[in-house]
């Protein structure tokens, strides 16, 4: 089979993946035996059938239930995610003003994570077995072990609370308006209206998610490279290198380091999409307005458009990054392309 | 929980199965095409929020108030056809406008004439309501004057957007327009609540014209749709004849209302007043302390010696009119046990109020003898008659019901008492109390609230933990849903007393107050006999603010009363 | 349940001294892993919570459930050492009742959604064709779901109403399964083409046979440890639930649970929420240890670098 046949074939699974995960969360939103109207209308006027009925055109609850998933596909296709029953807005409206947050503190939190975990990890490397690399393992196993939420929490106390270095959560100070919506990213936006104050603001209230956020990618990277490195440096080039009287410096830096990154590189990518979904307890903690907190928000209320409209873009980045990785596997080993 | 595939992926790139170059490619390709993917659908399309001013810092000064409150979780719409938030009635103070209005919620009977000249003119039977409009009253938004016929199509305009608050417009029976200063209200029976219902801001008055002009709908039937182009006018903009205007609206950072200058009652003292989304209720306390807001909505009860302790600081507190309470089913078939009255009389004595007011509570509260808050005509009268903890007494009821009881007490997950209290907390509280009766083991179970009062309104549920807030401020809107045959939070617990329902008919036809005090407290001593409902709390508002806040009060309707509000610099 | 636990490592232990005499890589494993400190320390504090949870009946501590209003929110101090929550109540006697609940959550729900995934994985990998891309395009679409909002809608959607946690537990059982399967099916899948297995097949063994005789005994170690470090997986897990209010039913003293309410209460009243996250932090960082170390060991090529 040729690469391309594979390829497509590849495209063919990542689209049922997909109808999958659509069905899946439609069913079990619907499988959920509380009332979604009640939930948004007063205790009142869920009696009033007459209500109750209007708002059930509204949602287009009262139709047969294969036919709402039948429309809700027929209207995903044109890009109308239908309307969120617990802001009642448009989805997409809300995605759009909701989905830029997240990407942003993501990006943010993968920057820490590649600025502290790739010195780290060399170090580890280089000092291998000494106390800086045991230090540094010790680190990285801390950010793979403590549960977000508390770390979030300490951080919180520590910084906000006794120290005041930084500010609390949100996400600019209050007394602060946001910059004009232009891509939804606050920093870029600040960026653009040429809004200094707005930036530094949100870049402060940025550090704290990033670092919780970003400190079990952290773990994963120092430890990644540290074991790649010091895989890479036992290589035969390495050695060569070595052998030639290269100092051991450039060895790691021009030779080793260089090889051990891709590894290293691309497990980032892939826990880019890990990321987006430990955004939601982050974002609980730090009332960062992203898609987290919104489908916290959504699945109190149950309110199913919304919170499919979540799932989708997850499951969208989720299913994008599987098929890269797939792709990826079949130019390594062509046997897979067959099996 | 990492992708297991990334160690066989590295392992295979170790062993040099690899082109570099490609992996550099692959992986700048994930880079680059991320932020395209996150965003997903309609990512495209060009961004649907409104044009926004351009970003300026909004001076903490004394012609701004900030105020913090859960903007995004509590705030819907201000849209007066919509409404049925709490929180966000504060704001709808100061933007509409209703015929009558209560300045302070403390005296809970003293209303007074707002857009309407005076109070309302009824005839001797009670079924003919005149009422005169103020003249010379002018809308925010377009300078319009106000007129009967903006009042007509404001009311028709709630009833035919079937939402929530729609319900309100029943009460007002049919209207017209005698002439554009007079309005003429013909009810079915005479109603003694009128001027509280009246005063309820969903009956608040809308400029007519400008709505019309976005494509309002011809409103003459019940469920028409309306435009998409009037809703989001609705939302994102006001129309009404307030004191201030919004100028932003975006719940998940900021509400922006601006004075109107040429309003009737003569300029506002503030240029503008802003609500700031901040979530937890820790934060906005510390943004107070800092000075960085003005007021914040929520204070935890254990936080408030450290506002009162703060030279800088002030409490505004006043009683509200909400209730938390437990509910008993009184049938056999869904109650159990909790038929007879002597198990339900036996857990009113057996919880201890004082530990839930004064310790869980920091003092934060009052308690009505029955479902009908303090501060409500007929109340006072029989405020001593509320069941005390007792648990002898309780115990001797106990054993009258034979054999071990258990109960399972449902209550919404993840939600806290009007006082802020976590109900995983004082539910526990609860649940220990009761098991201190011999023989009775009470099981905890929380739901997800939505679900919660689904089955609680089907009267599905056994025993509940449940709050109530007021649809306006008059003893019948307690009395009635709690109290009659049918009534919207009787039939929960299939509660019926034939003598309670007699009552209630007499109550709301009775236009002498004395008479009509009298019918309230006769039939409060039935319903606290039959320890249907045990009310547990009525909270005292407490919202921290900063000393330089002037002329505000908390308010039981309005929660934040600011059509008076000012500052010093 | 913790008397499961026990027997569980002991099984573990067990199997590896059987093994040891066959001079088994699980075998070696066991040997060089005594000799790091690091997973022995590991191990040692699991092994330490698990007898305090065992004995926690018997220790001399306050009833996790008895209520003092007059001494709420007391800060640590004589009496109690961890302060006391809203209800009065002892954070000591809390956080050890909570590892009766944790514990044994974690490591119930990692063997059985583990065992599942593992079967599903190898009968994936061996059988292969359609079924294989079936279960596995199950499986992706499982892990595509957010873990949290999957466990949400499932406690959401589970008809055993009042039995929360188990609803929780149910949840993370179901979002972890696939990572089990994928790394079975490689596994299968690299030994199938091995001679033995040819071999075996060869002479007429069954396809069941093949599977349980010969290509199971042979992927065991990366099993164990992911097991290993899935339960402190698993235990944040269910902790993140009922932080989002989905878990254990009050008064339990579930860790997460108890986090949430000392989070609610706010940073002054810091120990509330402390206390519980130091000890979920001591559990999880304990399974690293004791994971990470079984790693090395279990890896020919680490080894004694």
């Amino acid at each position: 089979m040729g690469l391309w046949a594979y390829i497509g074939r590849r495209l063919v699974l990542a689209a049922l993946v997909l109808i999958m995960v659509s069905i899946g969360t439609f069913l079990l939103s619907h499988a959920v035996p509380g009332d979604p109207i009640s939930a948004i209308i007063g205790e009142r006027q869920a009696d009033n059938p007459e209500v109750r009925a209007q708002f059930e055109r509204r949602f287009g609850l009262d139709k047969p239930l294969p036919l709402q998933y039948a429309y809700y596909v027929r209207n995903l296709l044109r890009g109308d995610l239908g309307l969120s029953i617990s802001t009642r807005q448009p989805v997409v409206e809300d995605l759009q003003q909701f989905v830029p947050a997240t990407i942003e503190l993501t990006i943010a939190a993968m920057i820490f994570a590649i600025t502290v975990g790739v010195p780290l990890g060399i170090i580890a490397a280089v000092r291998q077995n000494r106390w800086p690399d045991h230090l540094t393992r010790f680190i990285a196993l801390i950010g793979t072990s403590v549960p977000v939420f508390w770390l979030g929490l300490l951080f919180l106390y520590v910084f906000f609370y006794r120290l005041r270095w930084l500010p609390g959560p949100g996400q600019l100070d209050p007394g602060m308006s946001r910059p004009d919506y232009v891509t939804g990213m606050v920093t870029v936006d600040a960026i653009l209206a040429r809004d200094w104050d707005a930036l530094r603001s949100v870049l402060r209230h940025m550090v704290m998610p990033a670092v919780v956020l970003g400190s079990f990618a952290m773990g994963i990277v120092a430890r990644m490279l540290r074991s790649s490195l010091v895989a890479a440096m036992s290589d035969d080039y390495v050695r060569t290198a070595r052998a030639k009287g290269l100092v051991e410096r450039r060895v790691v830096a021009g030779h080793a380091l260089r090889n051990a990154l891709i590894p290293t590189v691309t497990v980032l990518g892939l826990t880019f999409a890990g990321l987006l979904t430990g955004a939601v307890l982050t974002e609980t903690i730090f009332s960062w307005p992203g898609m987290g907190q919104y489908a916290v928000k959504t699945a109190i209320k149950l309110d199913y458009p919304g919170l499919l409209g979540v799932t989708l873009v997850i499951a969208v980045t989720y299913v994008l990054f599987n098929l890269l990785v797939d792709v990826i596997y079949g130019i390594l080993d062509p046997r897979i392309r067959i099996s | 929980m990492t992708d297991t595939r990334l160690s066989d992926l590295v392992q295979a790139m170790n062993e040099g199965r690899i082109n570099r170059r490609q992996f550099i490619q692959w992986a700048l390709a994930l880079g680059v095409s991320l932020p395209a993917l996150a965003l997903g659908p309609g990512a495209g399309a060009a961004p649907a929020s409104p044009p926004r001013v351009p970003s300026s810092r909004s001076q903490t000064d004394a012609t701004t108030l900030i105020i913090a409150d859960n903007l995004a979780g509590n705030w819907i719409t201000l849209d007066p056809a919509r409404i049925y938030e709490v929180n966000s009635q504060a704001a709808m103070n100061v933007v509409y406008e209703c015929l009558y209005h209560l300045p302070d919620s403390t005296k809970a009977d003293q209303f007074e004439p707002l857009l309407a000249e005076a109070m309302p003119d009824v005839s001797a039977d009670g079924k003919v309501v005149t009422i005169k409009l103020r003249p010379g009253v002018k809308f925010h938004n377009t300078g319009n004057e106000m007129t009967s016929a903006d009042w007509i199509y404001s009311w028709n305009r709630l009833k035919a957007v079937a939402d929530n608050p729609s319900f309100l417009a029943e009460y007002v029976g049919t209207y017209e327009a005698v002439d554009p200063l007079t309005l003429k209200l013909t009810l079915e029976t005479p109603n003694a609540a009128l001027v509280p219902i009246l005063a309820a801001t969903p009956l608040s008055v809308t400029d007519s014209k400008a709505v019309m002009e976005q494509g309002g709908a011809d409103l003459t039937s019940a469920g028409t749709p309306e435009a998409q182009g009037t809703i989001d006018f609705m939302t994102k903009q006001s129309a009404g004849t307030g004191p201030y205007r919004v100028t932003t609206w975006d719940i998940e950072t900021e509400v922006v209302v601006e004075a109107h200058a040429d309003y009737w009652g003569g300029a506002p003292k503030l240029q503008r007043i802003i609500w700031r989304n901040v979530g937890d209720p820790n934060t906005q306390l510390q943004l107070v302390q800092t000075g960085e807001i003005d007021i914040a909505y929520a204070v935890d009860p254990d936080k408030v010696a450290e506002v009162e302790a703060d030279p800088n600081l002030q409490i505004f507190q006043a009683p509200t009119l909400n209730l938390d309470y437990l509910a008993f089913n009184t049938s056999e078939a869904v109650g159990g046990p909790l038929a007879k009255k002597e198990l339900r009389q036996a857990i009113a004595y057996a919880i201890d109020y004082d530990g839930i007011i004064n310790g869980l509570s920091g003092g934060a509260s009052i308690r009505p003898a029955t479902m009908i808050p303090l501060g409500l005509l007929g109340t006072e009268e029989v405020k001593d008659l509320a069941y005390k903890p007792d648990l002898a007494k309780a115990q001797e009821l106990f054993a009258t019901v034979g054999g071990p009881v258990e109960l399972t007490l449902t209550y919404g997950a993840d939600a806290s008492s009007s006082n802020g209290v976590s109900l995983d907390v004082l539910l526990a509280k609860i649940q220990a109390d009761l098991q201190k009766i011999d023989g009775l083991t009470v099981k905890l179970n929380p739901m997800d609230q939505a679900q919660r009062l689904a089955d609680f309104r089907a009267a599905k549920i056994a025993f509940t933990f449940s709050g109530w807030s007021a649809d306006y401020p008059d003893v019948h809107a307690y009395a009635e849903p709690f109290g009659k045959t049918g009534g919207a939070a009787a039939k929960r617990v299939n509660y019926s007393n034939p003598q309670v329902d007699a009552l209630l008919a007499q109550g709301i036809g009775e236009l002498d107050p004395e008479k009509r005090k009298q019918t309230y407290i006769d039939l409060q001593k039935l319903m606290i006999d039959d320890a249907a409902f045990i009310a547990l709390e009525q909270p005292i508002d407490r919202k921290p603010a900063s000393k330089a806040v002037q002329n505000v009060t908390t308010h039981s309707i309005y929660m934040i009363q600011l059509r008076y509000a000012s500052k010093t610099a | 349940m913790a008397s499961a636990t026990v027997q569980q490592h002991s099984v573990l232990l067990g199997s590896g001294a059987v093994l040891n005499k066959r001079r088994t890589p699980l075998g070696d494993a066991f040997r060089t892993l005594r000799r790091q400190p690091v997973a022995m320390s590991g191990f040692a504090i699991i092994c330490a919570w698990l007898i305090l949870a065992l004995l926690a009946p018997i220790l001399p501590i306050q009833d996790p459930n008895h209520q003092d209003i007059a001494n709420r929110l007391q800060p640590p101090g004589p009496g109690h050492i961890f302060g006391t929550d809203d209800l009065g109540r002892d954070m000591v006697s809390r956080v050890i009742y909570g590892a009766r609940i944790s514990l044994p959550a974690g490591i119930v729900v990692i063997l059985i959604t583990g065992t599942f995934g593992c079967l599903v994985g190898a009968v994936a990998g061996y059988i292969g064709g359609w079924l294989d891309n079936v279960i596995m395009r199950i499986a992706d679409a499982v892990l595509s779901f957010p873990s949290i909002i999957l466990a949400m809608s499932i406690t959401a959607a589970s008809p055993f109403k009042d039995q929360r946690l188990f609803n929780a537990l149910i949840a993370v059982a179901l979002v972890l399964w696939p990572e089990y399967a994928r790394v079975m099916r490689g596994q299968v899948l690299a030994i199938r083409s091995n001679e033995y297995v040819t071999a075996a097949e060869a002479i007429g063994a069954s396809r069941g046979r093949v599977l349980l005789r010969h290509i199971l005994p042979s992927t065991d170690a990366p099993i164990i440890v992911k097991a290993t470090l899935d339960v402190g997986a698993a235990i944040v897990l269910t902790a993140g639930l009922s932080f989002i209010g989905l878990g254990a039913v009050p008064p339990n003293p579930e860790w997460g649970a108890m986090i949430k309410a000392g989070a609610d209460k706010g940073t002054q009243y810091w120990w509330y929420a402390a206390v519980p996250g130091l000890a979920i932090m001591s559990v999880v960082m304990a399974l690293n240890f004791f994971g990470d170390g079984l790693r090395d060991a279990l890896d020919p090529r680490r080894r004694g670098r």
